[in-house]
């Protein structure tokens, strides 16, 4: 290969490194189009009845969380400007400590913690875990994460089975959390569903979305950006699309050489 | 009576209660079965998988020390593996006896264990570059689908295909609406029927499972 | 300087370190290596010992006692720890195993088999591009599933076992895979990325602080 001789490698990797850091150094701001399942999960937020409980299952592990970080927290300030309950809880062992970075930025308004809101801490177990959740919350959790009874928070009252949420929503999921929680919530308990995804295991999950058990999902840091223009509120989503833009782009320039050489080569032999 | 416990029809046939527990709360209903379903799942698995956490840890732990102790590990490899041990050890003692909260606890977690973790797991975006390059060729027709299908999809997501052609944005969601979802729809049903062949094989005690030799 | 201030230079070096695997194997990629694996275990242990003291003995304390019996049962998952302990190992992982695979496998016959079948054999004849398109789902699943049930018989090109029609449709079937991968390749793509600008951007923020 001709890029052999001067060490293709090197050069490869300074050039996914200065397409990354031109323009985060200096944006562009290039227009993102809304995806309809973006829009879907919006529509489904914007449209709960004032008083619908939401639960919130926290899947965002520490190495693959800035992929979804975005719409998580874009998801977050939505739900928490609109009259709805939230119940929210970790099924990843980073949850805790990634969940309260993330509330630094997003405005509680004039909800109170055990009226409007509760958190409850981690519980490993993944989907055995979520289908117990969804038998009995206080036989999983019996406190909440500061340590007072489910029995003694108003909002916990009404509260204790998958059937008393009118949604459930997955943030920050990497890992497979969105689509056990089709099987153990939507299917199990007629919960619709919806998330904030990796990139990764996006395509996995569109037959969900297309059967209607995802009500809706953001894709990755992408998605981040689509949610941040539907709130109006811009974020790390906007500004990381520029640096989605120029690194894509120079992966295609990539495998057009590496094209182009194979063929040449190939056409010199024959 | 270590015998007895060592044979593995005992473990395979509580598999076997658990599994008609868990179908008969679902297919069949009824007060007694939801009973013993929310036994099942609420007391019991969720404290077994908890301590699976913790054993798992542990079995790292145990690791590390075997290969201190191994003649044959290279001194580099017994210091790692020394530190591994320490630094674990150490983040144990101050996050049960100091709590989550404590400031070096929140020290460590912030400043070392997130952005190691991270930093290690976006290696693989230079490999996969070199790889585009050197591996991702249209070989035949049928890899060339592949690369026309991951370009248009790489130019759908990149907000700049959109800039150079508006075309690029549908085409692309056609690729993950029509094409990918079939795909994966057709991948769904298959990995469905192996699931289900492998609880039957579990079920009939044809899959070692269970750490037998 | 505070903790804020030799925080973010170690992360700094770490990251760098770690970066330094692009050039060569060396002795500090495999120190930020040990590093987080060692730092990672004990986060799960910690935070695993934080739900039973927080959430399992308030209950086993307020009278449940029946708790304990689960506690000690996932005792025995010790026995993984040593060879001649191994067979009690099994009997927690029995119960583990048994849910865990009977709930996927109930949320499975609906969500991956029977809603999957519905919604591929609900098609809409119309001359929009939603009805073309659920026209071209429906072939393509059957052509990517025939792919999977008839491949094994022998290869693609042979067509002595099967008729023409029958490769034709699993060749097409081949192809829909072959678009559905690239597509994944593709997605795969960005959720690195998205972590690699988190860890730019603590550089840049670094580098520009000290400047």
């Amino acid at each position: 290969m001709a890029l052999a001789k001067i060490g293709y490698r090197k050069i490869i990797y300074l050039s996914v490194l200065l397409s990354a850091l031109i323009p985060m150094l200096n944006p562009f701001g290039l227009p993102v189009e809304v995806s309809t399942q973006s829009k879907d999960l919006y529509n489904y937020i914007e449209n709960l009845p004032p008083g619908a409980n939401v639960a919130i299952n926290f899947a965002g592990s520490a190495a693959m969380f800035p992929d979804s970080q975005a719409a998580t927290r874009a998801v977050l300030k939505h739900l928490f400007s609109r009259p709805v309950h939230i119940v929210l809880w970790h099924s990843v062992t980073d949850g805790p400590l990634i969940f309260g970075n993330e509330m630094k930025y997003v405005n509680v308004g004039n909800k109170q913690y055990g009226v409007d809101y509760v958190y409850l801490p981690y519980s490993g177990g993944g989907e055995s875990t979520l289908a117990a959740i969804a038998e009995n919350i206080r036989g999983v959790y019996p406190t909440d994460e500061r340590g007072t009874m489910l029995d003694d928070i108003p909002l916990m009252i009404d509260i204790n089975r998958a059937e008393d949420f009118d949604l459930i929503i997955v943030l920050g999921d990497c890992g497979g959390a969105t689509e056990y929680t089709v099987r153990q919530w939507t299917i199990a308990h007629g919960v619709p569903e919806g998330g904030t995804v990796c990139s990764i295991t996006y395509p996995d999950l569109l037959p969900f979305w297309k059967t209607g058990a995802i009500v809706g999902m953001t894709n990755g840091v992408r998605g981040g950006g689509e949610y941040e223009l539907l709130i109006k509120s811009p974020g790390p989503g906007l500004k990381n699309t520029d640096v989605l833009s120029s690194v894509h782009l120079l992966y295609i320039v990539i495998i057009i050489i590496g094209n182009v050489e194979f063929l040449w080569k190939k056409g010199g032999k024959s | 009576m270590a015998e007895i416990l060592k044979r593995k029809e005992l473990p395979l046939l509580i598999i076997w209660l658990s599994v008609l527990i868990v179908f008969a709360d679902y297919f069949i209903g009824g007060s007694i079965f939801k009973s013993a379903f929310q036994t099942l799942t609420v007391d019991w698995t969720v404290i077994i998988a908890n301590w699976a956490v913790i054993v798992g840890g542990m079995a790292i732990m145990q690791r590390s020390i075997v290969l201190i102790q191994r003649p044959s590990t290279a001194t580099i490899d017994r210091i790692m593996q020394g530190w591994q041990f320490g630094v674990a050890t150490l983040l144990i003692v101050i996050g049960v006896f100091f709590g989550i909260e404590n400031p070096t606890y929140n020290w460590l977690y912030t400043y070392i264990l997130l952005p190691s973790w991270r930093t290690v797991y976006t290696i693989i975006i230079f490999f996969m570059a070199t790889a585009a390059y050197r591996a991702f060729r249209a070989r035949n027709p049928p890899s060339a689908v592949m690369l026309v299908c991951g370009i248009l999809v790489l130019l759908r997501n990149a907000p700049v295909g959109h800039t150079i052609w508006s075309g690029f944005y549908p085409i692309g969601t056609w690729i993950l609406d029509v094409v990918n979802l079939s795909g994966g729809r057709a991948i769904m049903i298959g990995s469905m029927i192996g699931a289900l062949s492998l609880l039957i094989k579990i079920l009939i005690g044809k899959e070692k499972i269970l750490g037998e030799e | 300087m505070d903790a804020v201030f030799i925080g973010e230079l170690v992360t700094v070096l770490f990251i760098i370190m770690a970066y330094s695997y692009l050039i060569k194997s060396n002795v500090l990629f495999q120190f930020v290596q040990s590093t987080y694996v060692g730092l990672g275990v004990g986060h799960s242990i910690v935070m695993t010992i934080k739900y039973f003291r927080e959430s399992t003995m308030p209950s086993i304390t307020a009278g449940n006692l029946l708790l304990l019996l689960p506690l000690v049962a996932g005792l025995l998952l010790f026995g993984r720890l040593k060879r001649d302990y191994l067979y009690l190992y099994r009997y927690p992982l029995a119960i583990l195993i048994g849910v865990g695979l009977g709930l996927q496998l109930r949320g499975m016959f609906k969500a991956n088999l029977i809603d999957q079948i519905t919604s591929t054999m609900n098609i809409t004849v119309e001359p929009t591009l939603n009805g073309i398109n659920s026209i071209l789902i429906l072939i393509f699943v059957i052509t990517s599933m025939s792919y999977f049930f008839f491949t094994a018989r022998g290869s693609l090109n042979t067509s002595t076992t099967r008729g023409k029609l029958l490769d034709g449709v699993m060749k097409v079937g081949q192809y829909v895979l072959m678009g559905a991968f690239g597509a994944g390749f593709a997605a795969s793509f960005i959720g690195r990325l998205a972590v690699f600008m988190d860890v730019l951007n603590t550089l840049i923020t670094f580098f520009s602080k000290l400047i």
